[in-house]
């Protein structure tokens, strides 16, 4: 039940379809089926670490009155400084473990460490305790219900980077499905590609507000 | 020469960051559902986008990739607090209300979107397109193309702002306006999505030509 729960918020509570959050890197990493899976891979790695390495900041320092405001206008520059930390590793690693292929995969790395889906699942992630009351999502309540009690816990942290790293990969998948058709010659040259592509998230968009909404 | 002018001014019309480029989109589809708001937003988006890309373009050159982009968006993140405090100075209702985001079955949720304006700091512009495209221009060119852009992306966000509260809220900047028909759809994300498609097809067709469209 847990995991069907969880396999459901994938969808209910995607950063793409239900927040826009990434939809232009989404985009991207739809062009080309063969670069989906590093591109995931390395929004989900992101997402996880960020997440993983902001609670271990915030419990270490005591810092989650960080996320109050006025503190909170500070929290970008905090999050900016958690994140370039994990680039440089991955930048690091990658150079290390793979040299014959660091050229060929450090842009893919570059293009998914400063966007609005790792960040914004970061400030997701650390949201002030009475927003959570107010979360509008069913789905989002039911299954992450006890982390939510304390989500400054290592495990409820990486939990929630990981299921949103997946959700991107989900939408990626989604829109890759029928990237060619967006594309085709059949489609009214105004709006075929972007303007397209807008209009079909919007449609996935409002199917997942029906079923999530209270 | 002409050609010269006209393409620094591309940002403005042809080469529209939202409409054309398809950069920034969340803030515009999640905030932009009143006219106030998508002006906070704009204001917001203008002073920290310019700044940080005219501050980033005095970083040395030879400095990996890597360290410049991460250096683009400290500067940008520093930044965001001044811009902050500066537009919550100027109107502190508009500015609170870039927190909420509209929500069928309970109007407006509360808090809902405050990430939004935070991650402007991290937004295309700043941390990739600056390297694309601004930094390969001389500097004195590359503030006026700069500046069309924000310009550019001003105006789209006015514009979207503008539609979706007449035809959701039956209202302009507040003031109601007596609308046969309001459509509340229009304010939610997925209402912001389908409308941004609709404008990118008709700045299609305004701005690009047939062959390229």
């Amino acid at each position: 039940m847990w995991l069907l729960s969880a396999i459901i918020s994938l969808f209910t509570t995607n950063l793409i379809f239900t927040r826009a959050l990434g939809t232009s890197t989404v985009l991207a990493a739809s062009r080309n089926r063969s670069n989906l899976p590093v591109l995931a891979l390395l929004m989900t790695v992101f997402s996880s670490l960020g997440c993983l390495l902001t609670c271990i900041v915030f419990r270490l320092f005591k810092l989650q009155s960080l996320v109050e405001y006025p503190y909170s206008l500070g929290l970008p520059l905090v999050y900016t400084v958690i994140i370039s930390i994990i680039y440089c590793l991955v930048l690091v690693l990658l150079f290390f473990v793979m040299p014959d292929r660091f050229s060929g995969y450090k842009k893919y790395v570059h293009l998914s460490v400063f966007n609005c889906a790792v960040m914004g699942t970061l400030y997701l992630a650390f949201e002030p305790m009475e927003l959570l009351e107010n979360a509008w999502f069913y789905s989002d309540r039911f299954v992450f219900g006890s982390v939510y009690a304390d989500r400054f816990t290592v495990a409820g942290a990486l939990l929630f980077g990981l299921q949103e790293g997946l959700g991107f990969l989900l939408a990626a998948l989604i829109l890759s499905a029928v990237r060619e058709r967006l594309y085709d010659p059949e489609v009214p040259a105004v709006f075929r590609g972007f303007p397209a592509a807008m209009i079909y998230i919007g449609l996935i968009s409002m199917a997942i507000y029906a079923i999530t909404v209270n | 020469m002409r050609d010269k002018k006209h393409s620094l001014l591309e940002g403005l019309t042809r080469k529209n960051a939202v409409l054309s480029e398809g950069m920034v989109i969340a803030p515009i589809v999640v905030l932009c559902d009143t006219l106030p708001k998508s002006a906070m937003l704009s204001l917001a988006f203008s002073l920290l986008t310019f700044l940080a890309v005219a501050i980033g373009s005095y970083y040395p050159r030879k400095l990996p990739y890597a360290v410049r982009v991460i250096l683009y968006a400290l500067t940008a993140a520093l930044l965001y607090i001044p811009v902050a405090l500066f537009c919550e100075f100027i109107s502190p209702d508009v500015y609170a209300s870039l927190g909420t985001m509209y929500v069928p079955g309970i109007e407006e949720a509360a808090s809902a979107a405050v990430m939004y304006l935070p991650l402007l700091a991290v937004n295309s512009f700043i941390v990739l397109h600056s390297e694309l495209y601004f930094y390969r221009m001389q500097r004195g060119p590359m503030l006026i193309s700069l500046l069309c852009h924000c310009l550019g992306f001003s105006l789209t966000a006015c514009l979207i702002g503008f539609l979706r509260e007449i035809l959701a809220y039956g209202s302009v900047a507040g003031h109601v306006v007596d609308m046969p028909l309001v459509m509340h759809a229009l304010a939610t994300p997925w209402g912001g999505f389908i409308l941004l498609g609709i404008l990118c097809a008709l700045h299609r067709v305004l701005f690009l030509k047939k062959e390229e469209a």
